[in-house]
């Protein structure tokens, strides 16, 4: 499904299958939406507007209604954007992981110039520290792991985090707390 | 800790989460008993989940958006994009690496590789794809403003120029550091030292500013720290010309720069997508000291209704004392959501800040009894103990303040009006002339401000105060761009304001004097200077008494006069007593003292060597402690050391310390600044001293083209440059091709130099000299005569006027006339005998040992 002139009717009935809890059915999406995403993004950063910092958020929500078509239901935008939140975490993960990995291989020197600079190691690691945090917190309640996936890695609001998860807004801002809680605990540590 | 124990610890601390005050506290005693590890545990996480979701939200969202950009842009398939030009040569520049790349450009460390100088620089190409007209115009935009720029604190251009491809490229001053907020936060730096960061950054905006260039993108990134504390401000590449949005067929630039910004730092304007002035500068500005103050920015929400003191955020935590109040006060005002309301300049919000540092009181607080005592009472603790001397004392205090702040209101209603005229000015050009589509594209600086001047003369500015405060700023844009006639012109008309205004006796003229005598000595109109530099002294005299530190610094003014002039032993007698007078308030003084130091040291390089060198490690421990290791100013002071370790024939050492000055003349300011060519000039004659005759005359030539480039013929530096290679030319044996060279450098110094001064008659004795060696004994006898005329009506050191002597004599030898000769030889000696006479004249002149 990373084809451009990919259906609605196609993702609306993955999206359906996660909503139904069926094996296999998020990982599927997850592929699915990937090259979307990705082709958004690269878009908005080298297309027409350039030097824009991408904007999760907006390449997210972009990408649904690229998908989705417009009579799309207030579930599949649910479904997708949990999808997506995990989607962005497993790239960002995988990237800092990859970047981390050059890092030590290569002795680059810190990177110092103007314009937009390379993400440098300490934000690498910071990604790390907090995937390794989120596994933790999965462990205890996997409410804390979904709620940052959707807050941090695909820049949704509180109330979109409840959406996707199907959460009451409440519910949403007292994990939240906890988790936030939790990594900035476990960053400090990385830290010290 | 186990899963289990993990989930019960989570339990206890989202119960705990849910309580609050002595309800909580019972809870964990009941909960946790004498368990102190698992207390502390959940107190530490209910200590973090108050932490502000924004602090660690923003920070993430950074690095998400970086590293999104990186995975989703690199793609290894995308040429466009995966381009990398490490290895490539362009012009002198090798690239070596990639170091950054942004949506619009490139970046690579590369290095020249001529084999002339080891340089880093910074080579910052558009991207494949992208050289759109617009994008290609902005480019050059940057280039224009980068290089009306000139400022220890602003990344400089070096070169640029276009790929074979014609994509076009800046090389750019390397800036090796920390951002700002990583350097302080490393360091563990203090709320001063965090202060005096920003004072830095400050200093460069107040640059861009006076220069009608707005920033735009102020923020941690764009803000580098050496390990030196050496603060860079780096990336002009969306900054502009004051609004020349409001210009016709400028409209472009503007659209483009809207979408450009950071959107974590911009003003409420800048979002709004209102018209950008310099108060956007000072809100990021202010966003910055905020950040690294608070350690993170306030909340986007609170910002648009005006940020809440950052002392909020520390509540309970290191450095709340020390930033409630005056510091709150200061950020509230440089982030406030009215432009208008925020401080007027870079340079008013740089002086409360300094305010702050020195304990006095700073104008953005609100101004209550109250506070003039608590800070009366932190700087002069003394004055406060008796009562009955408070009530004097407070009283008196409480009067000057509330005259100081008076005029300090004025001071800044002044300053806005001139910066609305400056505006004004740009958003309407002559509107008897048709519009010119390239106008705000093109439009440099120099244009905006013969405008400027224009509407000043068609004007009635008819508040006399304001056309003064506006003549004065032009004036002095203008002398920061090597105007200076069209400086002059103005300064002169705003001093006859002054003095109606103020009278004779004021600061206002005074500063006018000072910035006089000093555009005349620019442009060697040494009559002129000399007229104003007298005045100035006499002022300053007057104005603050013998016993006041600012004294000094006409004195010293007055001393550089001399020097220029070439009075020497005037000079230095002044140099020590202005230097003496600086001394006593070294830091207030800073920049003016180390100047003196210098100056005087130059002139002792000979007579007292080691005084020399003691003046110039004064210098350099004020330098290094105030500005850094790598400043420019630590760039003069190696310079001038190797002066005077060359005049003491220390050469070796002599050539280290040049080399260093070069390097950082180079980083700061490019190559083809005055102060680097001059450096280039004294290693130049410092090879020479060493006998590497070919390797000097090489960079004589050098020197002589750029300066002639940058000056025309008629200037003392251009003269300086003949003569100095005129000399190399005359040792390598080539006499008569250097004959030419020293015409040219004597008629050039008889033009510009004042009759009497010593430096006219240095070409007609090498001349001479050159004559000699060629036997032709006439022309020798006349240069040399030309020589001893001009010598003996100067104050030059009396071992030059023996060497005129000699050569007048030794070409009467030549032309038979023994016995006149033998004369003026004897004449000689006596002055030549246990001089420092060159080797080279010592052993012409047949120098007895003495």
């Amino acid at each position: 499904m990373g084809d451009d002139e990919q259906d609605g009717s196609q993702l609306s009935d993955l999206l359906d299958a996660v909503g139904r809890g069926e094996a296999g059915a998020l990982e599927r999406l997850v592929a699915g939406i990937y090259p979307e995403l990705k082709k958004l993004a690269h878009f908005q950063l080298a297309g027409e507007r350039p030097g824009h910092t991408l904007n999760t958020t907006a390449v997210v929500h972009e990408a649904f209604v690229r998908l989705a078509g417009n009579n799309s239901r207030y579930t599949d935008r649910a479904h997708f954007l949990r999808a997506a939140a995990t989607v962005m975490r497993h790239l960002l993960v995988d990237h800092a992981r990859k970047r981390n990995a050059e890092k030590r291989g290569g002795g680059v020197a810190p990177l110092t110039l103007q314009e937009e600079r390379f993400a440098n190691t300490d934000d690498t690691l910071a990604v790390l520290a907090m995937d390794a945090a989120l596994k933790d917190m999965a462990a205890i309640d996997p409410k804390l792991e979904q709620v940052v996936e959707c807050r941090y890695f695909a820049g949704l609001s509180v109330r979109e985090t409840a959406e996707a998860l199907d959460l009451s807004v409440r519910t949403v801002e007292r994990s939240w707390q906890r988790a936030r809680a939790y990594l900035v605990t476990a960053l400090e540590g990385e830290s010290d | 800790m186990t899963p289990d124990d993990a989930k019960r610890l989570d339990a206890l601390f989202a119960a705990a989460l849910e309580l609050r005050g002595d309800e909580r506290e019972r809870y964990l005693e009941e909960q946790c008993g004498t368990d102190a590890q698992l207390t502390k545990t959940v107190r530490r996480l209910l200590a973090a989940a108050e932490t502000d979701d924004d602090s660690l939200g923003q920070r993430f969202g950074h690095v998400r958006e970086r590293l999104l950009q990186e995975v989703l842009g690199g793609d290894e398939s995308d040429a466009q994009v995966a381009e990398d030009l490490s290895g490539l040569r362009v012009d002198v520049w090798r690239l070596e690496r990639r170091v950054a790349r942004g949506g619009l450009a490139t970046v690579y460390l590369a290095q020249r590789d001529d084999g002339e100088y080891d340089q880093r620089v910074a080579f910052k190409v558009l991207r494949r794809g992208l050289d759109t007209d617009d994008l290609v115009a902005r480019f050059r935009a940057e280039r224009q403003i980068l290089s009306a720029l000139d400022h220890p604190a602003i990344a400089g251009i070096l070169d640029g120029g276009a790929l074979e491809d014609g994509r076009p490229y800046l090389v750019l001053e390397y800036v090796d550091g920390q951002t700002i907020t990583e350097y302080a936060r490393d360091r563990e730096l203090g709320v001063r030292e965090r202060v005096r960061l920003v004072l830095d950054v400050l200093g460069a905006l107040h640059h861009a500013h006076r220069h009608l260039i707005v920033h735009r993108d102020i923020k941690p990134s764009n803000i580098l720290v050496s390990n030196d504390g050496h603060v860079t401000l780096l990336d002009f590449g969306i900054a502009k010309l004051l609004d020349p949005g409001a210009l016709p067929g400028a409209s472009t630039l503007t659209r483009t720069g809207v979408s450009l910004q950071t959107p974590g730092y911009s003003s409420p304007e800048q979002r709004a997508g209102e018209p950008v002035t310099t108060a956007s500068d000072i809100y990021q500005a202010g966003t910055v000291l905020y950040e690294l103050l608070a350690g993170a920015r306030p909340r986007l929400a609170d910002r648009d209704a005006g940020a809440p003191p950052p002392s909020q955020a520390l509540k309970g935590k290191p450095g709340y004392a020390a930033v409630r109040g005056d510091l709150d006060a200061i950020i509230g005002k440089a982030m406030h959501p009215d432009p208008s309301r925020r401080y007027a300049s870079a340079d008013e919000m740089a002086g409360d800040l300094k305010r702050y540092l020195d304990g006095r009181p700073v104008t953005a607080r609100p101004d209550t009894l109250g506070y003039r005592l608590g800070k009366l009472h932190r700087r002069k603790p003394w004055l406060l103990p008796a009562a009955a001397l408070a009530l004097l004392a407070v009283a008196g205090y409480v009067y000057t303040l509330a005259s100081y702040n008076a005029q300090l209101q004025k001071e800044q209603q002044r300053l806005a009006a001139a910066q609305a005229f400056m505006i004004d000015v740009l958003a309407s050009p002559d509107p008897f002339r048709p519009a010119d589509p390239d106008l705000g594209r093109n439009i440099t600086v120099v244009d905006a401000l013969d405008l400027g001047r224009q509407r000043l003369e068609t004007d009635l500015l008819d508040d006399p105060e304001l056309r003064e405060s506006v003549l004065a700023s032009i004036a002095d844009v203008y002398a920061n761009l090597d105007q200076h006639e069209k400086a002059i012109a103005l300064r002169e008309e705003a001093l006859a304001i002054e003095r109606e205004l103020h009278g004779e006796l004021s600061e206002p003229v005074l500063a006018s004097l000072q910035q006089l005598a000093k555009q005349y000595r620019a442009i060697s109109d040494y009559e002129a200077a000399g007229h104003y530099a007298d005045l100035q002294l006499a002022t300053a005299r007057q104005l603050y008494g013998d016993d006041d530190t600012r004294l000094g610094i006409a004195e010293v003014d007055y001393a550089a006069r001399l020097n220029a002039e070439g009075r020497p032993d005037e000079a230095k007698p002044l140099y020590r007593q202005g230097i003496a007078r600086l001394r006593r308030a070294p830091e207030e003084h800073a920049e003016p003292l180390i100047e003196a130091l210098l100056a005087l040291a130059n002139l002792l390089r000979f007579e007292a060597n080691d005084e020399s060198l003691a003046l110039i490690d004064e210098a350099a421990g004020l330098s290094k402690a105030l500005y850094g290791e790598t400043s420019l100013s630590m760039g003069l002071v190696r310079s001038q050391r190797a002066s005077t370790l060359s005049a003491g024939r220390a050469y070796e050492e002599a050539a280290r310390e040049f080399e260093a000055a070069l390097g950082i003349c180079e980083a700061h300011l490019g190559r083809n600044h005055g102060l680097t060519i001059a450096t280039v000039n004294n290693l130049g004659i410092l090879y020479n001293r060493m006998g590497e005759t070919a390797r000097a005359e090489e960079l004589y030539r050098e020197v002589l083209e750029r300066r002639r480039s940058k000056h025309g013929e008629q200037h003392r530096a251009v003269a300086d440059g003949y003569q100095n290679l005129a000399t190399a030319v005359t040792r390598a044996g080539r006499y008569r091709e250097s004959i030419p060279m020293h015409q040219q450098a004597y008629e050039i110094y008889r033009a510009v130099l004042p009759g009497d001064h010593a430096v006219i008659a240095y070409p007609m004795l090498s001349r001479a000299y050159a004559e000699i060696r060629l036997a032709d004994y006439a022309a020798a006898e006349a240069s040399a005569r030309t020589a001893l005329g001009i010598l003996e009506r100067s104050a030059e050191r009396p071992f030059v006027v023996g060497v005129a002597q000699c050569l007048v004599a030794l070409s009467l030898q030549g032309q038979g006339q023994v016995r006149a000769g033998d004369e003026l030889l004897a004449a000689a000696h006596e002055r030549l005998v246990g001089s420092g006479v060159s080797p080279t004249y010592r052993e012409l002149c047949r120098v007895p040992d003495g």
